[in-house]
């Protein structure tokens, strides 16, 4: 029993330690990032490489993903509000289906997965390999050199690629509903649907739903990735705790932003 | 920049070893002005030391004091400890590459980082550098892709660009045959005609047996002991 109590209040302190050390890491990225002297022209470097790798190396996939999505939601929501002769709800439906929830949802994911690994594997093994310690010894903030781009890059690539998902998904679904003949209706009908069933709310729920789990993964997978010890071991377990707890904090951040939006 | 100036001063210090296969160090003291060489012999299965660590102010001493240009390292501000730890100039004994750059970006990265100049400037001299050590220039490649001979090199050319207060070299001779030394020992009387104060480590001979400087002091690690040599 006594053992039972001690493992629980010994795993409530770790975690308890750990949530401040993110908080105080994330406050830290936010305060940095507001200081000109933060960004010399090798941090500027290392913001402009994670755009690259995070944002632009992965417009491909997420063009995939956001087509394939767009055919199924575009397409069925199409369809099925042309027989019930609601046609008139296409851009509400879309804009609650898309706009609040999936494009988020999938482009988190898809980054979590893509780029979430790529920074707590690559800032692990940093650690490991000595090279943490190299860029003090040269008189280099890791904080300020490795993590604050990083987490900047990474929260406005969700964001700007979640714009890019929305664009290539509703015009897919929408070029694939005049193909198939399911009656897309004219161009400008289409695009002023959509837009008359964006409120104010959406585009408050679309920043929050991208910017706020951007950060947070970013913030997680470096502060997994720096955490580790000596050991080359320790790389694979922190990746797989860094996308498991991103996953964790975009579901947990998805819901309260959405209750705060929309409840 | 005087040769009067005192830059680096151990007071009576001992050092924990704390990376794997560092030696404890105690007893250290000695105080490094602008333009002075202090050579450390060291033993053989005892090569790697905390001094250089020590110095730079990122290992905090047992016991003693370490003073950066008169001051404690731990008297100065985070940002003002970044600055002075920008002008120091070092060869590591172990691993001393950023994997996701190539050698030429690893080698300008410190002076990109804490200085305004022109990055053709920094450019230009990290190739001359490499040049004068028989390099082409500073490889374009990554680390990995690197021979060893060549990597050493350009971090001599890491550690001597930008006109550093400090060069720390520890062991920079290791995996170079002993026909480049005598450019690595040029290039380093150059630095402290210049000011520059050195920390070499060595356990070579060719090093340990060529007088440097007018202003060197010789110490040998003995056994945790630095001593210094009549």
């Amino acid at each position: 029993m006594f053992a039972f109590i001690s493992k629980t209040g010994e795993r409530t302190i770790a975690w308890a330690r750990s949530t401040a050390h993110f908080f105080a890491l994330l406050w830290s990225v936010l305060f940095l990032a507001s200081a000109k002297s933060t960004w010399p022209r090798t941090t500027r470097n290392v913001f402009a490489r994670q755009i690259l790798f995070t944002g632009v190396e992965a417009m491909k996939f997420v063009s995939l993903v956001a087509i394939i999505t767009g055919l199924s939601v575009v397409i069925q929501a199409q369809i099925w509000l042309g027989k019930t002769g609601q046609s008139q709800m296409l851009g509400t439906i879309l804009v609650i289906v898309i706009v609040r929830e999936v494009a988020p949802l999938l482009v988190n994911f898809i980054l979590i997965s893509r780029s979430g690994t790529a920074i707590a594997t690559e800032l692990a093994n940093m650690k490991v390999l000595g090279e943490i310690h190299l860029l003090e010894c040269q008189g280099i903030d890791p904080l300020l050199y490795l993590v604050v781009p990083r987490v900047l890059a990474f929260a406005l690539c969700v964001f700007c690629l979640t714009i890019w998902f929305i664009v290539v998904s509703f015009g897919g679904g929408y070029l694939y509903g005049i193909l198939a003949g399911v009656g897309a209706g004219a161009p400008n009908l289409f695009i002023t649907s959509v837009l008359k069933a964006v409120h104010l709310p959406d585009a408050f729920s679309l920043l929050a739903k991208t910017f706020l789990p951007g950060m947070f993964t970013a913030v997680i997978c470096a502060m997994e990735g720096i955490s580790v010890g000596e050991a080359i071991t320790e790389v694979p377990q922190a990746a797989t705790r860094a996308v498991v707890r991103s996953i964790a904090a975009l579901f947990i951040l998805s819901a309260i932003v959405s209750i705060l939006s929309y409840a | 920049m005087t040769e009067s100036e005192t830059i680096l001063e151990f007071s009576n210090v001992t050092l924990p070893g704390v990376m794997r296969g560092q030696a404890e160090m105690r007893g250290i003291t000695f105080s490094l002005k602008g333009g002075q060489l202090m050579l450390v012999r060291v033993e053989p299965g005892n090569e790697q030391l905390p001094l250089a660590d020590a110095a730079e102010g990122l290992l905090a001493p047992k016991s003693g004091n370490i003073l950066w240009q008169g001051r404690s390292w731990s008297s100065f501000t985070p940002d003002i400890e970044l600055q002075a730890r920008g002008k120091i100039g070092r060869v590591f004994e172990k691993q001393g590459w950023l994997s996701n750059l190539n050698v030429n970006e690893n080698v300008t990265l410190s002076q990109r980082h804490h200085t305004l100049r022109p990055e053709c400037e920094i450019g230009r001299e990290a190739d001359e550098l490499a040049r004068y050590f028989g390099l082409p220039e500073t490889p374009r490649r990554r680390p990995a892709f690197v021979a060893g001979h060549e990597l050493k090199i350009a971090e001599w050319v890491r550690a001597l660009i930008g006109r550093p207060l400090l060069l720390l070299l520890e062991r920079p001779e290791n995996g170079v045959p002993d026909t480049d030394l005598p450019k690595l020992i040029d290039a380093v009387q150059t630095a402290l005609k210049r000011g520059t104060a050195v920390i070499w480590q060595t356990d070579r001979d060719l090093v340990w047996n060529t007088s440097i400087h007018p202003y060197e002091f010789r110490y040998r690690m003995r056994g945790m002991n630095l001593v210094k040599e009549a």
